[in-house]
């Protein structure tokens, strides 16, 4: 009881230094940039994972709503303050759910970011934080000289990871400077696909979600297409995604589709095709990592190994069709351990550190032995323009390598673009 | 065969009977519940503490406890299924910083028999319906037992909440048995704040103390009170009766880092508590700390200081020889970033790695018990776990009182050897000797011990408990009447005492520095001192000082702790009564000090010694040192020493060979870079041309301070004076303030002289800098020059022009060719000498310093070639002449017969006897005496008529044949000009108009209406003058003044050769008059043996015989 009378007292008096003294930076107003946006041209400023546009080649409303929440998405700025605060609109009740805290579902939560990209410093809001409307969360007795010495220091700011927010506005300490960072044109993010997992449940905060442990691992903008209880390899969604020119995609929905193993092959396969037939990108497919009570769950474990046996296959065939710049992460990859889950299926921060971890080696793997990137362009060249095939590495609009050294009749990718074969 | 038929068997009977329906199995059963102390006397219901302790725990302790933190029952069952419901007393869902599965949920493990634990998903399979929840664990298949025994299960109960009812279901037909708390469990009992409760793991198996308790397979009693760990008296008297706990762990800073005053004292008394009860290791913890130090290190802090607070606490467990208590730090739990939710709690990730520090630190407890009777343990392992607490009294070092740390290291080799021994199992004959070796060696050290010495000490903190000064050494200083620590490295002074050796034996420790004593550097903290402190206070060698003794705080009646040393305490009396009352303003709370460690520390610094025997001077020492100071620079005069400009000491520079440059720097600009300069510029005669140091961090920074080296080469010198020359192009990189060091090496420096606000002319010429003793090479390192451009340690520097010269005796030194100042200096050379020793023993009298002072004067009057018959003659002169004067009187008779000027021709300068430097035009001088007071002698009275006068108006009569050594003037006023009369004149003497005398001033001639003529008062001239000289400096009216003086107007003005009147006072008494004569006859002998310094013993003797001869008369 005396506890929660402190923490009224610490929540009453953060919001009274809201009121006082503070400098407010609306991000719902333009002038900001979200990160962590596939679309970001199209989403409006908004804290949405995918635009209105793409909501007809979805036709699945389930998934739609999901993707208006706001996991994964992060504004950055760069401010001199000692004191952030942060006030926010969600866009439902901050009521938990049963296997997720307040602040994994609802809260948003705040790194300092070398300038470099590889070093990153948490701050914690020390119990200073509401969930009332608008949400709070409050930062203070910052040094930002112990970043790397500047009085000025970038911040991210993670949005909550199981609900939406309508409205976000900062507030440093008056006299501060404070200005929000663009998102760089040419920045190719990573697109992760998947379940509940990949989200960010059950990690008690948003900071703790493997994508995003491992967006700061690599300094890089992870476009989150996590859809807890709803990653079931629908067609729509891989039309979606192939519009998106990643450094990789990463296809981690099996604890999802376990259920329905007889699908999996049938629509990784499809799905793949629908990405590379626009780019040949390296596409990552990833187990599930299994039951963590499998030893006395045998049952249960099975179902993870049917469907990831039925995730091999998809990569078989796929290699068998010519697909290249393909990649597969085994259960025994992943390692997770049995206390590394909160409800076995949901992995906690500890399962979550282990995610990243092997994500981070994986992906460094890829980036040592992917293919040369070829992305479909839409001009065709007539032939009279193809050099010595022979020295050309070729694709077929599909994005498999083709060998041999008689091509029959049709449409070619050569040397990135789009050339005439006629015989 | 047989078996597995049976198993079968079983399988199919507990599979058959879902279709019955569940048998629940209430866990409200005696002898079930572990976590759970007091079991017997809690009886039923699902809590922590038993009624007993509502009285004496505070209540938010005694509600927290009604959580279920930690319970849970333990069960076998053959089922596939395993249902739970359960009903909570609160609300499932009130907190932000934790999901429901740890507040509310229950948590299952299972494993084989013997076999580690296992977690068991519950696949999100639970409801929570108001207070009642629900948990099914379906499709459970454990791989068979090797003997077909049931698998054993772990239920935990919900963290943050209660539970009035608990009840574990199975399908009908299925085995099921509650699993026994054992009779002779000992738990482990964990005593903390909301961390140890449990907040914000995931679910009540992944908070630490479920963790530690699966894989150290032990019984954990929870006793975690979320924001309520404040090691209250209650709260350990609760704890003190788990007597059969195996380890208490005390983890309670998070929470009680808000009080940090109550942390030392708290922990104090509850590790007694709980000892006096209980054998079993107890285990201190600090704060884990917050895993955003980086960004918001001020939050932290409020950790490290509760940190440092326990520590504090366990330093002083262990000296008081409380056994088996250890430490957890923070360094040992290592939170990552990743492992909080928010800023105070733990994560998945910070549970476990907690739970891993835990377990590393617990299975060593287990492997190294530390009880006084060392278990089963050979003998010389208990002899190495008593010599290491032993150890632990000792101060090694070497400061008095402290062993040589030859004896630690010593003893250290010979516990790793045993501790080996033991470990390998290897002890045998050999271990008989280690024994021994280790016995001794701890008797050399109770007794050895270093001895003290004479000298000055700080008292120094071996401990590092102050509040923001962790790690290093402290030392007292007063301020005011108050005692306040700083840093040792960082004090100017320092609160020191003298400590001597007293003819009985003992030791006199006498505080020697007073309240002057301030440092304004400390760091507030501010205690109130007894002014009887330790005051000439004399100790027992031996017994009564020590390395180490204690300070208590009386203001809170902490006890005294039995065989500790503390200084002049043989009564009991407080050493140092300290009031709280300012102690900190940052910790109100705080009413305890505790207990601190101290030691004697010498003082080498010699700067604070230096600053330590200043202020122990005596007023009398400081002033003899004053005048050995004005001694010192007579001498200097003495032997007038100065450069000699033909004796240059630098005379090589040359850049290319180090062979023929006696000039060096440690940090000269590297040649062809942005701006150099060669040494040889230097010696150029051309400021224009310039050596020059780094001043570019391109090209280095330096370490030192820049300098300029020169080495002397085959002449040292022991004085000398440098000669600086300006950088005309680099002026603001001029010397200004410069430290001096010497050095016969070239390695070994000894600073010589700081020069400071050296002046920035172009050039000038140092002063003369002794060194004391003969040195080849001299070292400049500049400090500040006029721009101050710092590059590494100190400022660039530029110079013109460089010159040394040594100091000599000047050849015309007086006490060369001078044998009277020859002596004088020696003389007062041998009294300075005893002077030193006067002020090294602190004895200075007035009456040396008088004695001194004289002797210093007769060298600056042997140096002004005085004798001391010189001077006597002259004191003897000036009292012929009062005598004589008193014999006479100054009045005279103007005697028609003495006129002594009859010549005033103002057409002919040759038969004028006057002359005024100021006449006004056509005056005449023949006015003055054609005896008509209507015609007069004006002096310049309107400046357009003739040329100002520099100074005053004057007079002047030429005596001519008839010089005077005494005169007397008439004066006739002239009645035209009522306001020019003399007032006050100033009469000279000269013999040869040119150099002139001062006899005297006359005031308050009369100068009213009333006054015809007047006649002064004789002018005792004491020789014959030809040339009398009369200045006028005041008229009637001084009015107009005109150049220097007023104009004056005379009607006569005559001049008599004095004759002594016949009334004088004294001439009627007999013989008078003939004595007063004698001495006056003598006395322009005197006058000039005293100006020629020539006179002798007789002529001393003569003229103070005339005296006597005349003051006798006179006198009766």
């Amino acid at each position: 009881m005396k506890k929660l009378i402190i923490l009224l007292i610490l929540t009453v008096s953060g919001q009274w230094s809201m009121v006082n003294g503070q400098t407010w930076h609306d991000a719902s107003e333009g002038g900001f940039h979200i990160f962590g946006q596939g679309w970001p041209q199209l989403s409006q400023k908004k804290f949405q994972r995918l635009p209105i546009t793409e909501k007809s080649k979805l036709n699945n409303v389930a998934l739609w709503n999901a993707s208006q929440l706001s996991a994964g998405l992060y504004v950055r700025f760069r401010t001199d303050a000692t004191s952030i605060s942060v006030r926010f609109t969600l866009t439902k009740q901050a009521v938990q759910h049963y296997n997720i805290s307040s602040f994994g579902q609802s809260g948003v939560d705040l790194y300092a970011r070398s300038d470099d990209g590889k070093t990153f410093h948490w701050l914690g809001n020390h119990l200073n934080y509401g969930f009332g409307t608008p949400a709070t969360a409050n930062f203070r007795n910052i040094v930002p000289q112990n970043m790397e010495g500047n009085k000025e220091c970038e911040y991210m700011l993670y949005m909550p990871n199981f609900n939406g927010v309508s409205k976000l506005e900062v507030g440093v300490n008056e006299g501060a400077s404070f200005q929000y960072i663009e998102v760089p044109e040419d920045d190719e993010p990573i697109v992760v696909y998947g379940s509940s997992a990949v989200q960010g449940s059950s990690a008690s905060r948003p900071g703790n979600s493997w994508a995003n442990m491992l967006g700061r691992e690599l300094d890089a903008q992870i476009v989150n297409m996590g859809f807890a209880d709803n990653a079931k390899l629908d067609e729509g969604i891989f039309k979606v995604m192939a519009n998106l020119k990643p450094r990789v995609f990463i296809i981690d929905a099996m604890p999802d589709m376990k259920t329905m193993p007889q699908l999996i092959k049938e629509r990784v396969v499809a799905g793949v095709k629908i990405l590379q037939a626009m780019t040949n990108r390296p596409v990552l497919l990833v187990e599930s990592p299994g039951a963590p009570d499998r030893l006395i769950r045998p049952g249960q474990d099975e179902l993870h190994t049917k469907a990831n046996e039925q995730l091999r296959e998809a990569y078989d065939q796929l290699t068998q069709d010519g697909y290249t710049n393909l990649f597969y992460m085994t259960q025994e990859e992943l390692g997770l351990n049995e206390e590394d889950f909160l409800d076995g299926i949901n992995p906690s921060d500890l399962g979550m550190k282990h995610y990243a971890a092997a994500y981070a080696k994986k992906l460094a793997y890829i980036e040592e032995n992917k293919d040369p990137i070829i992305d479909a362009v839409e001009a065709i060249e007539d032939k009279s323009q193809a050099a010595d095939l022979k020295s050309q590495t070729i694709y077929d609009l599909q994005g498999r390598k083709v060998t041999g050294t008689q091509l029959s009749e049709g449409l070619y990718i050569i040397n990135g673009k789009k050339i005439v074969i006629e015989k | 065969m047989r078996k597995l038929i049976i198993l079968l068997a079983l399988i199919v009977n507990c599979q058959l009977s879902i279709v019955n329906g569940q048998t629940w199995h209430d866990a409200n059963q005696g002898g079930i519940l572990f976590g759970q102390g007091w079991t017997s006397e809690i009886g039923s219901t699902y809590q922590r503490f038993p009624a007993s302790a509502q009285s004496k725990v505070p209540s938010g302790v005694w509600n927290l406890s009604k959580n279920t933190a930690g319970l849970n029952v333990r069960f076998t069952t053959n089922a596939k299924t395993i249902y739970v419901k359960y009903t909570l007393t609160g609300s499932a869902l009130s907190y932000h910083n934790m999901p429901v599965t740890l507040q509310s949920g229950v948590d299952l493990y299972w494993r084989q028999q013997g076999g580690q634990w296992h977690w068991v998903s519950q696949q999100k399979k639970f409801s929570f319906n108001g207070q009642n929840a629900t948990y099914t664990y379906s499709d459970l298949s454990p791989a068979s037992s090797d003997d077909g025994s049931d698998p054993e299960y772990m239920l935990y109960f919900p963290m943050y909440n209660g539970v009035s009812a608990m009840s574990v279901g199975v399908d009908q037909g299925c085995t099921f048995e509650y699993v026994s708390v054992p009779a002779d469990d000992k738990p482990i009992v964990a005593y903390g704040t909301s961390i140890c409760q449990g907040c914000s793991a995931s679910r009540p198996g992944m908070a630490w103390t479920s963790i530690i308790s699966r894989e150290l397979e032990s019984n954990v009693i929870n006793l975690g009170f979320s924001g309520s760990a404040f090691m209250e008296s209650g709260v350990f008297d609760m704890l003190a009766e788990l007597k059969q706990a195996k380890l208490f762990i005390i983890d309670a800073i998070p929470n009680i880092k808000s009080s940090p005053g109550s942390i030392v004292n708290s922990t104090l008394s509850g590790v007694k508590k709980l000892r006096a009860v209980s054998d079993a290791p107890i285990l201190l913890v600090e704060s884990f700390g917050n895993s955003d130090k980086v960004m918001s290190p001020s939050e932290d802090n409020i950790d490290s200081k509760g940190n440092a607070k326990l520590k504090e606490a366990f330093e002083e467990i262990e000296y008081e020889g409380i056994r088996n208590v250890f430490y957890l730090t923070e360094e040992e739990i290592g939170a990552t970033e990743d492992a909080m939710i928010e800023g105070t709690h733990p994560n998945d990730i910070g549970m476990r790695e907690y739970a891993d520090a835990y377990i590393e630190k617990i299975n060593y407890i287990i492997a190294n018990p530390d009880t006084a009777n060392g278990g089963e343990g050979l003998p010389i392992d208990t002899l190495v776990r008593e010599t290491r607490h032993e150890l632990k009294k000792w101060h090694f070092g070497s400061n008095p009182g402290e062993t040589p740390e030859t004896l630690k290291v010593k003893i250290d080799q010979l516990l790793t050897a045993a501790q080996e021994a033991i470990d390998s199992h290897s002890c045998d004959a050999q271990c008989e000797g280690l024994m021994a070796d280790i016995r001794s060696t701890m008797e050399e050290i109770r007794t050895t011990r270093n001895p003290m010495e004479e000298g000055y000490y700080y008292i120094v903190s071996a401990f590092d408990g102050f509040y923001d000064t962790k790690g290093y050494e402290m030392a007292m200083y007063t301020k005011g009447t108050a005692l306040n620590w700083a840093k040792l490295d960082s004090l100017s002074t320092a609160y020191v005492y003298k400590i001597t050796e007293q003819a009985d034996g003992n030791w006199a420790i006498q505080n020697c520095a007073t309240a002057t004593y301030i440092n304004t550097a400390g760091n507030g903290q501010s205690l109130t001192m007894s002014n009887k402190l330790l005051t000439n206070q004399v100790i027992t060698p031996e017994t009564d000082w020590s390395a180490r003794f204690r300070i208590c705080n009386t203001a809170n009646s902490l006890p005294y702790i039995p065989n500790s040393n503390y200084f002049g305490s043989a009564d009991g009396a407080d050493v140092f009564n300290m009031s709280t009352s300012s102690y900190s303003a940052t910790d109100p709370t705080s009413q305890a000090y505790g207990w601190y460690t101290w030691y004697l520390r010498a003082v080498t610094d010699t700067d604070v010694l230096d600053e330590i025997l200043r202020t122990m001077k005596t007023e009398e020492t400081i002033e003899l040192e004053a005048a050995i100071a004005e001694a010192e620079e007579v001498i200097d005069m003495a032997m007038a020493l100065q450069a000699d400009e033909n004796t240059k000491l630098i005379t090589e520079a040359n850049d290319n060979d180090p062979a023929h440059c006696q000039f060096s720097s440690n940090a000269k600009m590297p040649e062809n870079t942005r701006v150099w300069g060669y040494y040889r510029n230097l010696l150029d005669g051309d400021r224009s041309t310039f050596f020059i140091t780094i001043h570019d961090r391109t090209y280095g920074e330096p370490t030192e301070p820049h300098y300029l080296q020169v080495d002397l080469r085959d002449n040292p010198v022991d004085a000398f004076i440098f000669r600086y020359g300006r950088s005309s192009s680099w002026p603001t990189f001029s010397w200004k303030d410069v430290t001096v060091l010497a050095s016969n090496d070239g390695e070994q420096w000894t600073e010589i002289t700081e020069l400071s606000g050296l002046p920035s002319s172009d050039t000038y010429d140092s002063p003369i800098i002794k060194l004391g003793k003969t040195y080849r090479h001299l070292r400049f390192s500049v400090n500040a020059t006029e721009g101050n451009l710092k590059i590494g340690a100190g400022p660039a520097f530029a110079i013109g022009e460089f010159q040394m010269y040594p100091v000599v005796s000047a050849d015309d030194a007086p006490f060369l060719t001078n044998t009277t100042v020859n002596i004088k200096t020696r003389a007062l050379q041998t009294a300075m000498i005893e002077a030193a020793q006067i002020v090294e023993a602190n004895t200075a009298t007035a009456d040396y310093i008088a004695l001194f002072r004289r002797v210093t004067k007769d060298v600056v009057d042997a140096i002004n070639g005085e004798t001391s018959e010189s001077i006597a003659l002259d004191s003897l002169i000036t009292a012929a002449e009062q005598a004589y004067l008193l014999a006479y009187g100054d009045d005279a008779v103007a005697d028609d017969s003495q006129k002594l000027v009859t010549e005033a021709d103002d057409n002919d300068p040759e038969h004028c006897q006057y002359f005024c430097n100021c006449p006004y035009p056509n005056n005449k001088y023949a006015n003055l005496i054609d005896g008509n007071l209507n015609s007069y002698f004006f002096s310049l009275h309107n400046k357009n008529h003739g040329t100002p006068p520099e100074g005053y108006h004057f007079l002047q009569v030429d005596l001519k044949d008839n010089a005077a050594d005494a005169i007397v003037f008439r004066y006739g006023r002239n009645p035209s000009w009522p306001t020019f009369p003399w007032k006050t004149v100033d009469v000279y003497a000269s013999n040869d108009s040119v150099n002139w005398n001062y006899i005297e001033r006359l005031t308050d001639l009369p100068t009213g209406t009333d006054v015809t003529y007047y006649d002064s008062k004789a002018i005792i001239m004491w020789q014959t003058y030809r040339y009398v000289r009369f200045e006028v400096a005041e008229t009637a009216s001084n009015s107009p003044i005109i150049g220097g003086g007023p104009a004056f107007c005379i009607g006569e003005f005559q001049v008599y050769r004095a004759k002594p009147s016949d009334t004088a006072p004294y001439t009627t008494v007999t013989g008078v008059a003939q004595a007063a004569d004698a001495l006056y006859a003598a006395l322009p002998q005197a006058r000039a043996k005293r100006q020629d310094k020539t006179a002798t013993a007789d002529d001393v003797s003569q003229i103070r015989l005339l005296l006597d001869n005349l003051n006798n008369l006179l006198n009766n």
